[in-house]
């Protein structure tokens, strides 16, 4: 209420009818000092989130071992090194190319599901939506594990492409991009047809059929009214399927065959096996900058075309 | 009556609950503290971690009035735990094979053991205690060739057959940066002309073959043995012989140009400070006893000299014949180069399997 805001204490009749001060709310807004409110979680920031990341940016810092610079060397040599070395760029870019293809391809198949489900919501979609999260429940390694099965050369599906004619010979599916990306489709569209769904839910119905009345198409409605109000909806379905595929270790790890490597598996390559430390930190320090990057642009784009419209 | 929730009395039980709950975290340990003494034992799960709960923990405890505790994981995470936990690691007992501790000790990251408290030492083979006094081998393996029985008609008999034409293209290989990696790399450049100091043709070379998986652990592969993905893997003797009990179709060989000897090392962090229990418990580790008993369950080859395996065990592990066909690589050289070589294979190498 405006009121609360702008007249924090004030006298209210007691149950004698005396009159005393209404104590503020402490869940009402602007009740308590906002510090106290955001405080713990602020300070649990700091302490888990901003010092490990502080740590990580002074390792990175550090020179890494190869490079052979001076005892107590701080500057920015792992960085040159990275960006100049044609495999550390691959990594960045297959990691980058793996992602922009499972947001696309992830988008395209959760719209039209979460647009079935939100038709029929009241018959199914609860349960739908239940059966779709199963892969969330499982975990990415059950899912990781079952790709493994599928895709391998003398898998299930190499058979059933052979048995229907479209393939003589087994297609080396496993330990390609295709593979992860396979695996990262399915594991993120349901958290995708979950956002695109709640938009697409708090899509007013009479505006869908208030353009109905002035003789627009169901492709027209679509266009003006239901995909432009659903925008929120695929933007955080966007960034939250590209930071699940930027972040995610288990597919590359399991179904790139420890040969198409990207940020993560580098990463734990590089601190788990060769104890490079500095390395390891600076490409932790490229993956979230990369990684903020995309996610702050991917906002700025579809805020942007959200005003225009 | 149903008492009515208000706010001030949710907030008074849950203040309250989270009190408790805190109390307890913090009061629960001390009491376990106050009765008897924590030995920490960082150690690999599985096979590992079962010979320990089996074979040694129960008498160990019972005979030093301890509690034996364990940090599970890979030798690469816990190493790095350790690492960055300095001189505040309670780390007590370190499993690994002998690279990381050559590693740790340029940093004074781990104790040197005191043999007077380790009467068993007296008895290990020469080639035990490979770190010099910073801990004890007690087990040995053996790095060679893995095949599908079924799906190799000539078994891989030397590391040169990695290239025939019917292994190269189905093969799992250690991971890039796999304790054996460098081994491999060494052997490879002998194979095309160069050597330990000359690494260039061995990458070449390397880059070559076309691992369909690289892995850290035969888990990692044997669903592709399953599926006939691979055919031929490098790994332990210890795990295949693990894996045949399994029932998995495969099979080990020795090659004839030497298996690469990898050490089950034991070492105690400097930062221990339970230093005379963590020596009890690698005299246990040495016994005639214990070592017999961790052969027969898990293949893994031993170190104390009075050891006598049952002929059946014998075949399966490092140990009688099998010793006089390995190779020991130098820890220390390799540890020096493992940065070095890891860049190495990753920008020269990787690339190339990639494709």
């Amino acid at each position: 209420m405006a009121d609360d805001v702008t007249e924090p204490v004030r006298a209210v009749s007691g149950p004698s009818g005396r009159r005393r001060p209404r104590r503020r709310s402490a869940f009402a807004p602007g009740g308590s000092p906002a510090a106290l409110l955001v405080g713990p979680a602020i300070l649990f920031l700091a302490l888990f989130l901003v010092l490990p990341l502080s740590i990580i940016l002074y390792h990175s810092l550090r020179a890494s071992p190869v490079l052979m610079q001076p005892e107590g060397y701080l500057g920015l040599a792992n960085y040159v090194y990275i960006f100049g070395t044609n495999f550390y760029v691959g990594v960045i870019l297959r990691t980058l190319r793996i992602c922009a293809v499972v947001v696309v391809f992830t988008l395209l198949l959760s719209y039209p599901t979460a647009l079935v489900f939100r038709r029929h919501a009241r018959l199914a979609g609860g349960t739908s939506i239940l059966i779709l999260s199963f892969p969330m429940l499982a975990g990415p390694l059950v899912v990781v594990l079952g790709w493994m099965i599928l895709l391998a050369d003398g898998g299930p599906i190499n058979d059933w492409l052979i048995a229907l004619g479209i393939t003589d010979s087994p297609i080396e599916i496993m330990r390609s991009e295709t593979a992860i990306v396979i695996s990262l489709v399915q594991f993120t569209i349901p958290f995708a047809v979950l956002n695109i769904f709640n938009a697409l839910s708090q899509i007013e119905r009479h505006l869908v059929e208030a353009a109905e009345s002035l003789g627009a198409t169901a492709l027209r409605r679509f266009w003006h009214v239901t995909l432009p109000l659903s925008l929120p909806g695929v933007l955080s379905a966007a960034i939250i399927t590209f930071s699940l595929a930027v972040s995610s270790f288990i597919a590359p790890a399991y179904l790139g065959g420890g040969t198409k490597l990207v940020m993560t598996t580098l990463i734990t390559e590089t601190m788990l096996g060769s104890y490079d430390l500095p390395m390891a930190s600076t490409i932790a320090v490229v993956l979230l900058a990369f990684s903020l990057l995309v996610v702050v642009g991917m906002n700025a784009v579809m805020t942007r075309d959200a005003v225009r419209r | 009556m149903t008492r009515k929730q208000t706010r001030r009395r949710f907030l008074k039980t849950s203040g309250a609950g989270v009190l408790g709950t805190a109390i307890g975290a913090v009061a629960a340990p001390a009491v376990v503290l106050g009765q008897t003494r924590t030995l920490t034992i960082s150690t690999w799960g599985g096979d590992t971690e079962n010979a320990i709960k089996s074979f040694v923990m129960p008498e160990f405890e019972k005979e030093h009035d301890c509690k034996l505790v364990f940090d599970i994981g890979s030798m690469g995470a816990r190493y790095n735990k350790i690492r960055a936990q300095e001189g505040m690691s309670t780390v007590d007992v370190f499993f690994s094979t002998d690279e990381p501790v050559f590693n740790g000790m340029r940093t004074d990251l781990f104790a040197e053991v005191n043999p007077a408290n380790i009467p068993n030492m007296a008895d290990l083979h020469d080639w035990a205690t490979p770190t010099g006094g910073f801990g004890v081998g007690y087990g040995l393996i053996t790095f060679g060739l893995a095949y599908h029985t079924g799906l190799v008609q000539n078994p891989p008999t030397s590391w040169a057959d990695l290239w025939r034409e019917d292994i190269s293209g189905n093969l799992a290989l250690p991971a890039l940066f796999h304790s054996l990696m460098p081994a491999l790399l060494i052997r490879t450049s002998e194979i095309a002309g160069g050597g330990a100091d000359d690494l260039a043709p061995g990458l070449a070379k390397l880059a070559e073959l076309r691992p369909k998986k690289l892995s850290y652990f035969w888990t990692a592969w044997a669903p592709l043995l399953e599926s006939g993905d691979v055919h031929v893997a490098a790994e332990f003797d210890y795990y295949i012989e693990g894996m045949k009990d399994k029932g998995y179709s495969v099979a080990w060989n020795n090659p004839t140009d030497q298996g690469f000897a990898t050490y089950q090392h034991l070492s105690i962090p400097a930062a221990s400070q339970n230093r005379d229990l963590a020596e009890a418990f690698l005299n246990a580790m040495l016994d005639p006893g214990v070592q017999t008993s961790i052969a027969n369950k898990t293949y893994q080859g031993p170190t104390n000299r009075k050891v006598m395996l049952a002929p059946e065990v014998a075949s399966r592990s490092t140990y009688g014949e099998r010793l006089k066909n390995i190779r020991f690589f130098d820890g220390r050289d390799v540890d020096a180069k493992r940065q070095a070589v890891s860049e190495m294979l990753k920008t020269q190498v990787l690339p190339a399997w990639g494709e």
